[in-house]
């Protein structure tokens, strides 16, 4: 098996707000392999926005801290990091794309500066003039890792500045360079007719045609690691088809991991090879995506996938998952789901709660549920 | 008695856009956001007619205007065979008892500075001269039909969670007993767990006091389980109308079939090409003649771009209405064998500025 | 009746009462509960609001006491050391050596019997400085008060009917018109101008700050007021079948009164020390009237800056402390206020206790 491009392991974030803590993250442990997709299902409110952060450390620290955890992306532990050395991680081994398209673009900028900063910045780490702690991909290969020599890097500086890419001469071979570059990865993410959309602003774009530029300038660093948080949530349904479209045919083009959050279960089946479900902070079942959409191991899971409404009125009411979703400050002990669990027995009340284990009886060895009693979950109607 | 609680015939509404100073002198026609264009359908009583759309399709204009929070600009709304789409004043809000909205923003819609029993009872005081007291009763007997407990009366919405404050908005349209609840994408700010919940309740609802709804969403899954029919709206305009079940299983519109096979659904299945429609949701301003979903429709011929397909009803489904010169040739083809039969369209940019929301 | 009432059934009206108080009193609580939160989220707001309470305390007892002590005890009673115009006479003096001249004042340094010094007239600086303090406060207080009625009531129906082509829209554009002329001009030097032509005096200054100073409260209301109207409550009130004039009162009032609290505060302060500049200018209240603003103004003319520099600062250094108190207190309200944290206390206060049993009953 190959070394994964990203480790989690025991990461733990909390929020503290004047009225209390709130443990967002608890103890999550993960690892993505290289071209694989991790999809991060859940509710509003159990962390896996949080989780996403967490991974650059794009949080905003306070309120949020990290309590505890590792988290080694190809081989560094991005927490022990210092704070000023992230940008280095950032964009050419780590890169974002968000929910809300029109508020990640700068809208005071053309599509072509915006697409061309994030192809410059690559460029600059490429020839080592400001190069990055990891390097990144060849050119959709992730196979040749280059490491830069550790003491050399923290002499160079960060990315020098030169303005906005459009006020510089547009006849240099350089600057043609350039353009072509960014027409490229514009055609990639299936934009027709890239030579209009250069010179337009966010705001007359669609939010479809945003989210593609956003993904083109996140693909542009070429990283090994991808975050989409919910990327197609704010999307109409059809429009929402075409990315996910796009994004899958890109998984093929570019072998790229992709950590892929959403709520939408729907989404997540369509779009990722492993899943993790994310309950009150805690990663309660995590597997291939087939398995647990077929064979769930956690009562939660299994709530979550029979509550998905697909029924007509004439059919009876609609099965729901009894209860609410914890507060984050004030979790239940033991198992933060047993208030609402049928399975729940008296060690399930206990601290500290099950761990993240095999599923007994499950059709894989990958396959594990954070629950003492995952064989009798098949059993719940 | 009419046989329909609601008809509404040709009902029309445009927003004007603002014009700049040199449009004006020079007597440039006002260009306006059509935003519902000549739609006609009914609601019967203690019927729910699912109202399915994208945004930017007009949908929620059209709610708002069965509502009469907008005034048509042309076209009738009759609820119970009276013409309210004029009413003005004292008339207007007095009729509003009959007709009840329940908003899509259960944050927003909820006045953070009013306890429950003030926000639930809103509508009481709006229609009748009613004591503290009485009010108070009368919310504390509503609240266990949404499911919140009665002691709540004094707590203010913030203490809520999200499908708590779904439910109280619920209790405020429910308090005055109208004959129609309008319901603004009742779920779209809830997870999977609590939307199920609150559909269980709608259902429910309706069942103990027979009103009729207008649910407006986006979720097929919502309007599914609620619905007894069905409206597909695109642009300003019906694409199709018929029975939840047969609309949802057999549609017959391109667009309602692109819509329904666009939906991710929570099984893990062939993840292959789908049908799937290209291009964008164009704009709304001055839209073109024909028919509104041509520019994306992969089965386009040139009497689509020229002639508006109107409403019709097949011979062999008499309930199913539909807008489309061509259903009788695609019509059958269910969504998932329409693969690689859709051309790649060019998929033009909109360069047009984004329509401002009817809402704001 | 009422009494007849309460005659049969004393029990259920005692035990509503009863009821009726443990509820207040579990909003008192959570109402102080919310007011410590603020406190220790900025420690600062908490200075300025003891120092308001003690502004205003000393102030209201030296308008107070002097009519109480008559009734009492028969004679004016006051806090004041001294009178504010009282001096001795002949006062007792110091010699002043500035370069070759040398001359007898009765300027006197702080000491413990005049905690502040004394003027040249031999009167007590503190007496003066807590004798403005009813005046100056009442100003800051009262003016801006008017100011915000008149500017907020124009600015709430700028707000409200603000609807194109009618005519309660032509009356909107005809206030905010208005405003516009106003605020066109620098408020301090419209105010001086006003000042000036309406003659020295107290009630002239007063009258030339509050016609400066409307204008901003009717763009602040008018702004929030716009706020407010498209929130999705208002349309669910208009739903209800509210009519316009209720959700003003119900709604759009009860929203905007916070914003307008907090810039009520920090524009106490403000008018403060507008007051005073008109007085130091000379064109406010005349000089046998003790105001900050005129003490400053006359000491300076008598050249004690260099002699008895106690003076000028005494005065001014009341300004300085009561603008102080304000600004804190309102920046520290502002940042309680602001949208941004107060969501995040607002979600630190979601209790699920409320919606769960509700969501069991479901299952």
């Amino acid at each position: 098996m190959t070394e994964p491009v990203l480790q989690v392991e025991g990461l733990s974030v909390d929020y503290e707000v004047g009225a209390g803590t709130f443990h967002a993250v608890q103890d999550v442990s993960f690892e993505l392999h290289p071209g694989r997709v991790l999809g991060i299902v859940g509710e509003t409110g159990c962390g896996k926005s949080t989780l996403a952060h967490a991974i650059p450390r794009l949080l905003q620290e306070p309120p949020a801290r990290i309590r505890r955890g590792i988290v080694r992306f190809r081989g560094i532990d991005l927490l022990k990091l210092p704070r000023w050395q992230l940008p280095r991680v950032r964009g050419t081994g780590i890169s974002m794309v968000f929910q809300e398209p029109i508020n990640s673009l700068n809208p005071a900028y053309r599509i072509y500066d915006q697409v061309a900063e994030a192809i410059r910045i690559r460029r600059l780490r490429e020839s080592g003039q400001a190069p990055g702690l990891v390097s990144p991909q060849e050119p959709f290969d992730y196979s040749k890792p280059k490491m830069p020599n550790v003491g050399e890097v923290l002499l160079k500086p960060l990315v020098p500045s030169k303005g906005p890419a459009s006020r510089r001469p547009m006849f240099s071979k350089d600057a043609q360079d350039l353009r072509a570059t960014v027409l490229e990865y514009l055609k990639l993410v299936r934009i027709n007719d890239p030579d209009t959309i250069l010179n337009l602003y966010p705001h007359e774009l669609s939010g479809g045609m945003r989210q593609r530029v956003m993904i083109a300038i996140a693909l542009s660093g070429r990283p090994s690691l991808l975050i989409a948080d919910e990327p197609t949530s704010a999307l109409d349904i059809t429009i929402q088809a075409q990315v996910l479209t796009l994004m899958k045919e890109l998984m093929t083009e570019i072998r790229t991991s992709i950590l892929f959050i959403s709520h939408d279960l729907g989404v997540i089946a369509e779009m990722a090879d492993d899943v993790g479900v994310m309950y009150a902070g805690h990663l309660v079942e995590l597997g291939p995506v087939d398995q647990v959409y077929r064979d769930p191991r956690h009562p939660y899971t299994k709530g979550l996938l029979r509550s998905a409404p697909s029924k007509y009125k004439s059919e009876g009411p609609l099965p729901s998952l009894p209860g609410s979703v914890p507060n984050l400050s004030r979790l239940p002990r033991g198992c933060p789901f047993h208030p609402r669990c049928v399975l729940a027995h008296a060690d399930c009340t206990q601290d500290p709660g099950p761990k993240l284990t095999k599923a007994v009886e499950a059709a894989g060895p990958e396959h594990l549920a954070a629950c003492y009693y995952s064989k009798e979950v098949p059993g719940i109607p | 008695m009419t046989e329909f609680l609601v008809e509404a015939t040709g009902v029309t509404k445009h927003f004007p856009l603002t014009q700049s100073l040199t449009e004006t002198l020079s007597r440039q026609e006002r260009r306006s956001i059509h935003a519902v264009d000549g739609v006609s359908l009914t609601i019967g009583r203690g019927e729910s007619l699912g109202l399915i759309g994208e945004s930017g399709s007009g949908k929620t204009t059209l709610g708002w205007l069965i509502a009469r929070l907008f005034e048509p600009t042309s076209g009738t709304i009759l609820f119970e065979g009276r013409d309210i789409s004029h009413l003005t004043g004292r008339e207007l809000r007095s009729w509003r008892r009959k007709v009840q909205v329940v908003f899509q923003d259960p944050v927003g819609s909820l006045d953070p500075r009013m306890r429950v029993w003030q926000i639930v009872g809103e509508p009481i005081l709006a229609q009748e001269k009613a004591t503290k007291s009485e009010i108070r009763a009368r919310v504390g007997e509503i609240l266990p039909s949404v499911g919140l407990p009665t002691g709540s009366l004094d707590l203010y919405p913030h203490e809520f969670s999200g499908g708590g404050r779904q439910r109280l908005a619920l209790a405020r349209a429910l308090i005055l007993r109208p004959k129609l609840i309008v319901l603004d994408e009742p779920t779209s700010a809830l997870d999977v767990a609590v939307q199920a919940q609150v559909l269980n309740r709608l259902v429910a609802l309706q069942e103990e006091f027979g009103f009729s709804y207008l649910l407006i969403t986006h979720n097929v899954a919502a309007v599914r389980y609620v619905a007894d029919r069905v409206a597909v709206m695109y642009l300003g305009k019906l694409a199709e109308v018929g029975p939840v079940r047969q609309v949802l299983e057999h549609p017959l519109h391109p667009y309602t079939k692109a819509l329904l096979a666009a939906l991710p659904v929570p099984e893990v299945r062939r993840r292959g090409a789908r049908y799937r429609v290209s291009g964008e949701v164009p704009t709304l301003i001055s839209p073109p003649p024909g028919c509104r979903f041509a520019g994306r429709c992969p089965f386009v011929i040139d009497r689509c771009r020229t002639e508006e397909p109107l409403l019709r009803v097949l011979a062999n489904l008499p309930d199913q209405w539909v807008a489309c010169h061509r259903v009788e040739e695609i019509g059958v083809i269910p969504p998932d064998e329409l693969i690689g039969e859709a051309p790649v369209l060019p998929d033009r940019p909109s360069t047009m500025p984004a329509t401002p929301s009817p809402e704001r | 009746m009422a009494g007849d009432a309460r005659a049969t059934q004393p029990a259920g009206w005692l035990s509503r009462k009863r009821k009726w108080l443990t509820s207040q009193l579990t909003h008192l609580r959570s109402g102080l509960r919310g007011f410590l939160r603020i406190m220790r989220a900025n420690p600062l707001t908490l200075v300025g609001f003891v120092m308001v309470v003690l502004i205003v305390s000393v102030a209201v007892l030296v308008v107070l006491l002097p009519p109480i002590g008559q009734a009492l005890v028969g004679h004016p009673v006051s806090i004041l050391p001294y009178g504010p115009n009282y001096y001795p006479s002949p006062c007792p003096t110091r010699i002043v050596t500035t370069g070759n001249y040398s001359y007898p004042t009765c300027t006197l340094p702080p000491s413990t019997e005049h905690l502040l010094g004394t003027d040249n007239l031999g009167r007590d600086m503190l007496s003066r400085v807590m004798a403005a303090l009813p005046l100056d406060l009442a100003i800051g207080f009262v003016v801006t008060a008017f100011a915000a009625l008149l500017g907020g009531s124009l600015g709430l129906v700028a707000g409200y009917w603000n609807q194109p082509r009618t005519i309660k829209g032509a009356i909107s554009v005809a206030i905010l018109r208005l405003t516009d002329i106003f605020l066109a001009f620098p408020s301090l030097v419209l105010a001086l101008a006003i000042a000036a032509t309406l003659g020295r005096g107290t009630l002239p200054t007063v009258l030339a700050i509050l016609l400066t100073w409307w204008p901003y409260y009717v763009r602040l209301v008018r702004g929030e007021v716009l706020v407010v109207k498209h929130q999705p409550y208002v349309t669910a009130a208009k739903a209800a079948g509210l009519s316009d004039l209720r959700i003003l009162i119900r709604h759009v009032i009860r929203n905007i009164l916070e914003p307008v609290t907090v810039y009520y505060t920090l524009d106490v302060g403000t008018v403060l020390v507008t007051f005073s500049t008109i007085s130091f200018i000379g064109i406010g209240v005349p000089l046998d009237v003790p105001e900050w603003g005129n003490m400053v103004e006359y000491y300076q003319t008598q050249n004690l800056m260099g002699i008895a520099p106690w003076t000028i600062l005494a005065a001014g250094g009341a300004i300085f402390v009561t603008v102080l108190a304000f600004s804190l207190l309102g920046d520290g309200l502002r940042d309680v206020l602001d949208p941004r944290s107060r969501r995040a206390l607002a979600q630190a206060a979601v209790p699920t206790t409320v919606a769960a049993p509700a969501a069991l009953g479901e299952a």
